[in-house]
């Protein structure tokens, strides 16, 4: 049960090839449901290559889908993380409070974009299912590195997207996120290593040049590729639109 | 620092600015119960928060207005650190004086790549900038440094919806936005160093409009308000974020979205700074 998630910088860009507990496999019901929607389920290994991918659609409401998307991977992830056992049973009381701060944030996300989705009248996607199985929620290397990983996702795939959005107000939204989302990234980097806040996998560390000290930013279709391996079969998400 | 020196300058540039007052007694009442070296330490911010509400909206209506009002505050904000870090024994040696000079490369490097951005329209580098008490002691500079950085979030921000408006001309919104997000992972990590200092309880989030004793306007409403509300706002497109669920306290919802501010707001904060 060694290496569960490595801890370099491209986590979430390798597969994960370690051995997983049987009692990991947890399937979440929905970022909304909150932890104690948490079922214990059974899993088959085989990874099914027919699964069809959903696509998060065009547009403004695209964007916002897409974005929608990755809010309920980001609450899903801390609603797992303050029922597991680095939580309850090794984590600092400043530690907990950080976690518990965390799930909320995203959890307003995740509340917020189903309601402007709806108030756009368009149909939300629905609630994706996530398979964090390659993370040990029991160790907190683990449980930080993912972390780490999911907020500068996040970040990049913000940034990333801002070119497609259409209504400026829209845009502002975006821009109000993506900034606790950074500040999230930057407080999970400090606390795995201090000063770690900016770090140059996700910066361009070049001092000249067009994207000089820049954040790195992703396009929706390098952000679902990574988003996609911890996402279920049937969950899996496209952005065919958004390019 | 010369109170009247700066209502004096602020009065060239605008004759009418105290007309635009309730009366002038405002500014000394906004100064009014803090002590001397307090009001002196927090007069540009006090003031600021005054003619704020007379004077704030959004100016700028170009790509390249926006770039050169970015690159302004890229200037301040490197300057400001290049002071800090020239003072001997203001920042710790060690863990905090390396956070600074990486924060100040990033601000360095951003100047570059907006002066890059703008060639021949970019605008002159202001002559000096004076940060008045900031380096006093280590605790004015760690309250100085994250209104700066937060300040810098909410001005980028403020700025995507002109950027998209002026056409995103290069895709300078792409810019802008990864420019913002690093603004605000030193905005985070100021605070956590704040915190660390033992001088502020806050976390590397904004709760409410709380400043914590950094410069208050930072926190507070732009103009017009509806557009740019204070940081304690809870209102996202419509939808009051704390009736979705019974555990979102305001404090909670204010936390999950930064606000965006107008450029005349975070000059009117800024501009006391600025020497030409």
């Amino acid at each position: 049960m060694s290496n569960i998630i490595k801890p370099d910088d491209n986590t979430l860009s390798k597969p994960l090839y370690a051995p997983i507990k049987r009692r990991s496999f947890f399937i979440y019901a929905g970022a909304t449901a909150g932890v104690t929607a948490l079922a214990l389920a059974g899993c088959s290994d085989d990874s099914d290559d027919n699964s069809s991918f959903i696509d998060v659609g065009a547009n403004d409401v695209g964007v916002l889908n897409y974005a929608y998307a990755l809010e309920q991977l980001e609450a899903a992830f801390y609603a797992q993380v303050i029922a597991g056992g680095y939580y309850l049973n090794t984590a600092s009381a400043a530690e907990k409070q950080v976690f518990q701060d965390l799930a909320l944030h995203e959890k307003i996300h995740v509340d917020f974009f189903r309601q402007a989705i709806s108030a756009a009248n368009a149909t939300p996607l629905k609630n994706l299912t996530p398979d964090f199985s390659a993370i040990n929620f029991g160790e907190r290397t683990s449980v930080l590195n993912a972390a780490k990983a999911f907020e500068d996702l996040g970040v990049a795939a913000y940034n990333g997207a801002g070119q497609y959005i259409q209504d400026a107000s829209y845009l502002t939204i975006a821009g109000k996120i993506v900034s606790v989302e950074a500040r999230h990234a930057a407080l999970i980097r400090d606390l795995i290593t201090f000063n770690s806040f900016v770090g140059d996998d996700v910066v361009d560390f070049s001092t000249t040049g067009a994207s000089a000290r820049q954040e790195k930013s992703k396009s929706p279709s390098q952000v679902l590729e990574t988003a996609n391996m911890y996402l279920a079969d049937g969950s899996k998400l496209s952005a065919n639109s958004l390019r | 620092m010369n109170l009247f020196n700066i209502i004096s300058e602020i009065e060239k540039a605008d004759p009418e600015i105290l007309d635009k007052l309730n009366s002038r007694r405002d500014v000394f009442a906004a100064l009014g119960n803090m002590s001397k070296k307090a009001a002196l330490a927090a007069a540009p911010i006090a003031l600021g928060s005054v003619f704020n509400k007379a004077v704030g909206q959004q100016t700028l209506n170009s790509a390249n207005a926006v770039l050169n009002y970015a690159l302004l505050l890229e200037y301040l904000e490197e300057d400001f650190y290049k002071q800090a870090l020239a003072k001997t024994g203001l920042i710790p040696s060690g863990a905090a004086t390396a956070a600074i000079q990486q924060i100040m490369k990033h601000e360095t490097a951003h100047v570059n790549l907006l002066k890059g951005a703008l060639s021949s329209n970019a605008n002159p580098k202001p002559k000096s900038f004076d940060f008045g008490p900031a380096f006093d002691n280590y605790a004015n500079f760690l309250a100085y440094a994250q209104s700066l950085e937060d300040g810098g979030v909410r001005a980028y921000k403020g700025q995507a919806g002109v950027i998209k408006s002026a056409g995103n001309p290069n895709d300078v919104l792409t810019v802008a936005l990864q420019i913002h997000s690093v603004e605000a992972r030193h905005a985070a990590h100021i605070r956590s160093m704040r915190k660390a200092n033992g001088t502020a309880n806050n976390a590397p989030w904004i709760t409410n409009a709380e400043a914590n004793n950094a410069v208050a306007a930072i926190y507070g409403p732009g103009n017009p308000t509806t557009t740019f509300p204070s940081e304690e706002n809870f209102m996202q497109a419509g939808i009051d974020l704390t009736s979705l669920d019974s555990s979102y306290t305001r404090a909670l919802a204010s936390e999950a979205f930064d606000e965006a501010l107008d450029d005349t707001s975070v000059r009117t904060v800024v501009g006391p700074f600025i020497k030409n």
